[in-house]
C-alpha cells in the first residue's frame, strides 16, 4: 500500500498560557511501525490530533504528500486516527454505540474493510449494540484497535491502543498488528505508555519531551547508543571522561551511569576500560533516562 | 527480566539475537546445509517482532555468508556455513569469554599461575571433552 | 459531501421516526382516554402543547446531533463537507418536523373534535410560521450542542437563550391568538416567519464559524 509522508514542521500548540508544542518537527516515512513515546501530558494526543486535522495549531504547517491536511478530503481520506475511547464526552455519558463507530469507518474510510471488522467484533466479543458508557475498559480499548485494523488506511494511528488490556490481550494485539503488517505493509504510529513489550514491534521511536520530537530514530539503534557504566564512582568517571553522561545514581561509594556515544565514541567501546561493568539499556530505560528525570534503574 | 515473547531477552540487541539463534541451531543440526530457514515473516510472527528487524539478522548473516537466498523462495542455509559459524564464534570465544574471565581473576586478585591451574582443573573435571 | 451527509441523514431519519412515533403515541392516547369529547387529562395536555413540544423536540434532536459530528471529524471528515450535510439535515428535521406537526392538527378536524382554545395553538403547525420556527429551532439546538462542546459556559447561554426565545414566542403566539384583532395581528402572518427566519439565518452564520474551528477533543 503507498502512502505519501506525513510531516510537519514548526509546529506550535499552546493551550491557555502552557505551550505543549514548541516549534515541532516530525517527519513519518511510509511503511514502517512508528512507537510514539512520552510522558502523561507531553502532548501525544494533541500532536497526533494536530496530524490529522482534528486539532488546530498556532504556527506551523502539517502536509501529506506534500499538501496540507488541513480540511483536504484526500489527504484525510488516508489517515486514521483512532483514539482512546473515553465513556464520557464533553457533557455527559458516551451515549454512541459501537455501530454507530462501525458505521462511521465504513462512510469514511474508502478502504473499509467490513468483513474483517466483523471477524474483530467476534473475536473481541463485542455487541454492535452497546453503548461507549457501558463498556469495560478492556472493550474501550478493543474498540480502539478495532477501527484501526479495519480501516486499512494507509497511515494509520493508535493512541494509547492497549491501555486497558491485560497481557494476553495485549500479546494478541501485537500479533494482529504484526500480520497486518505482514499483509499491508501500511504505516503505523502507535502511542503508548507500555514501551518495554511494544519496543520490539516498532521500526523506528519517536520521543516526545519538552514539546520536541528529541529522537526520530531506528529502535535498536537508539537503543544501542547507551550502555550503563557501574562501579566505585571514581573508575566510573574515569572510564566516562568525554562521554555524554544522560543520567547518573550515586549510592555510597558505587556510581551507576548511563553513557551515550559521544562524538564518534562508542558507550559500547567503554567495556574493557576500566573495572566497570557496562551493560546495554533497554528502550524504556533509555526513555527514562532522556526524560525521567528520575533514578535509573 | 524476561521478555514475554519468544526466548527473547533484553541483554542484547534483538537481531543480534535472532542471528545468534539461526546459528545456534545451525550448529545443533537443526538447519542442516541447503536446507530453508524460516523467513522474515515467520520469525516475525514467531517473536513478535517487527519483520525488519528478523530481516536485518537474517541480512547480517547473508552478509557473513552463513545463509543466501533463493530469488522466489527464501532464505537457506549456505554450504559450509556449519564451519564458517564456528570459525567465527571461535574467534569471538577471546573477546566474549576469554577477555572478560581474565578481568574477572584480576579484579579478583588470582595471579597468572593460578588463572591457569584453575583453567586446567576444569578441562580435566570435564573429562577433557573436545569443543 | 455526500459521505458526511448520507452519515448524517441515518441519524437524523431515526430520530424523526421516533419523533413520528411519539406524535402517534400523543394522538392514539387522545382517542383512547376519550378527549375528543373535551375531556382533561394527561394527554389532552400533551396534545394542546403539541406545537410547544414539537420545537423543544426538534431542538434536543439537533443538540444531540454534536457527537455525531464530532465522531464524522473523528474519522477525517472536513468541516466544510459536514457544514453543508448539516444544511440539508436541517431543512428535513424542519420539513420533517413540519409535516407532522401538520398532519397531526389536522387530526381533530378530520375526525371532528372539538378543541377550545387549541385551535389557535394548533394554528401553527400549519403555516410558514411553523417552518419558520422548526429550522430556527433545529439551528439554534445545533448551534448551542457544538458551542457547549467548546465551552460550556457559553454554551449553556446560548442554550438558555434559544429556549427562552422559544417559550416567548409561543407565549405570545397564545396570549394573542384568539382575542387579537386589527392590524398588529394582520402583520404577524408574514411577521413572525420572518423574524424566525432571519434568527435561522443568522444562526447558521454562527454555526458556520463554529464549526471552522472545531476540534477533536
Amino acid at each position: 500500500m503507498t502512502s505519501g509522508v506525513l510531516q510537519a514542521k514548526g509546529l506550535c500548540k499552546s493551550y491557555k498560557d502552557k505551550q505543549v508544542l514548541k516549534n515541532l518537527d516530525i517527519t513519518i516515512e511510509p511503511g514502517k511501525i512508528y512507537g510514539l513515546i512520552g510522558r502523561n501530558g507531553a502532548g501525544k494526543t494533541t500532536l497526533l490530533g494536530i496530524l490529522t486535522a482534528q486539532n488546530t495549531h498556532d504556527s506551523g504547517e502539517v502536509t501529506y504528500g506534500g499538501e496540507p491536511v488541513w480540511e483536504n478530503p484526500k489527504a484525510l481520506a488516508d489517515l486514521c486516527f483512532s483514539r482512546e475511547l473515553q465513556t464520557t464526552l464533553f457533557y455527559g455519558q458516551n451515549n454512541l454505540k459501537v455501530r454507530h463507530y462501525l458505521q462511521a469507518g465504513a462512510t469514511f474510510y474508502p478502504r473499509w474493510d467490513e468483513d474483517y471488522a466483523r471477524r474483530l467484533m467476534k473475536e473481541f466479543g463485542l455487541e454492535e449494540k452497546k453503548r461507549v458508557c457501558q463498556l469495560s475498559k478492556g472493550q474501550l480499548s478493543m474498540v480502539t484497535i478495532l477501527i484501526a485494523l479495519a480501516s486499512n488506511a494507509p497511515v494509520t494511528i493508535l493512541d494509547e491502543p492497549v491501555a486497558g488490556l491485560d497481557v494476553v490481550a495485549r500479546e494478541r494485539f501485537y500479533q494482529l498488528l504484526l500480520d497486518d503488517y505482514a499483509r499491508t505493509n501500511r504505516t503505523f504510529i502507535i502511542s503508548t505508555h507500555i514501551i518495554e513489550e511494544a519496543a520490539s514491534v516498532f521500526e523506528r521511536v519517536l520521543i516526545l519531551d519538552d514539546g520536541h520530537i528529541i529522537e526520530n530514530e531506528e529502535t535498536e539503534e537508539l537503543v544501542d547508543q547507551f550502555r550503563y557504566v557501574s562501579g566505585a564512582a571514581e573508575e566510573v568517571d574515569r572510564v566516562c571522561e568525554g562521554m555524554t553522561v544522560v543520567h547518573q545514581r550515586t549510592m555510597g561509594r558505587r556510581k551507576t551511569a548511563a553513557v551515550r556515544d559521544t562524538g564518534g565514541r562508542r558507550a559500547a567501546d567503554l567495556e574493557g576500560a576500566g573495572d566497570v561493568d557496562v551493560s546495554p539499556l533497554s528502550l524504556q530505560n533509555v526513555f527514562v533516562a532522556l526524560c525521567g528525570h528520575e533514578p535509573v534503574e | 527480566m524476561n521478555r514475554v515473547h519468544g526466548s527473547l531477552n533484553d541483554q542484547a540487541l534483538i537481531y543480534l539475537q535472532i542471528a545468534q539463534m539461526l546459528e545456534d541451531d545451525i550448529l545443533r543440526g537443526v538447519y542442516r546445509e541447503e536446507e530453508q530457514v524460516p523467513s522474515t515473516n515467520e520469525l516475525a510472527r514467531e517473536y513478535n517482532i517487527n519483520p525488519a528487524t528478523a530481516a536485518k539478522g537474517i541480512n547480517l548473516l547473508v552478509a557473513e555468508g552463513v545463509l543466501y537466498k533463493r530469488r522466489g523462495i527464501g532464505m537457506f542455509v549456505a554450504p559450509g556455513a556449519t564451519a564458517a559459524v564456528k570459525e567465527k564464534r571461535r574467534k569471538a570465544l577471546g573477546e566474549e569469554y576469554v577477555l572478560p574471565l581474565l578481568r574477572e581473576a584480576k579484579s579478583l586478585g588470582l595471579n597468572k599461575e593460578e588463572l591457569l591451574a584453575m583453567v586446567k582443573e576444569a578441562i580435566e573435571h570435564e573429562g577433557g571433552e573436545k569443543a | 459531501m455526500t459521505r458526511c451527509f448520507r452519515f448524517l441523514l441515518r441519524f437524523s431519519l431515526i430520530n424523526l421516526a421516533i419523533f413520528a412515533a411519539v406524535a402517534a403515541v400523543i394522538v392514539g392516547g387522545a382517542f383512547i382516554t376519550d378527549v375528543p369529547s373535551g375531556n382533561t387529562n394527561l394527554f389532552s395536555t400533551y396534545f394542546d402543547g403539541f406545537p410547544a413540544l414539537s420545537l423543544l423536540i426538534l431542538f434536543m434532536m439537533a443538540f444531540s446531533m454534536t457527537s455525531t459530528l464530532t465522531l464524522a471529524l473523528n474519522f477525517g471528515a472536513t468541516r466544510k463537507a459536514l457544514f453543508a450535510a448539516l444544511q440539508g439535515v436541517l431543512v428535513i428535521y424542519a420539513v420533517g418536523g413540519w409535516a407532522i406537526s401538520a398532519l397531526f392538527s389536522s387530526v381533530p378536524v378530520w375526525f371532528g373534535w372539538s378543541r377550545e382554545g387549541a385551535a389557535t395553538v394548533l394554528m401553527l403547525n400549519s403555516g410558514p410560521a411553523f417552518l419558520a420556527a422548526g429550522a430556527a429551532a433545529a439551528v439554534f439546538g445545533v448551534l448551542s450542542g457544538v458551542m457547549m462542546a467548546r465551552n460550556r459556559v457559553i454554551g449553556g447561554m446560548v442554550l438558555i437563550l434559544a429556549m427562552l426565545l422559544m417559550m416567548v414566542g409561543i407565549f405570545w403566539l397564545v396570549i394573542t391568538g384568539g382575542s387579537f384583532s386589527g392590524g398588529m395581528w394582520g402583520d404577524l402572518p408574514w411577521l413572525l416567519p420572518l423574524a424566525l427566519g432571519l434568527a435561522a439565518v443568522a444562526a447558521d452564520v454562527f454555526l458556520y464559524r463554529y464549526l471552522k474551528r472545531y476540534v477533536v477533543r
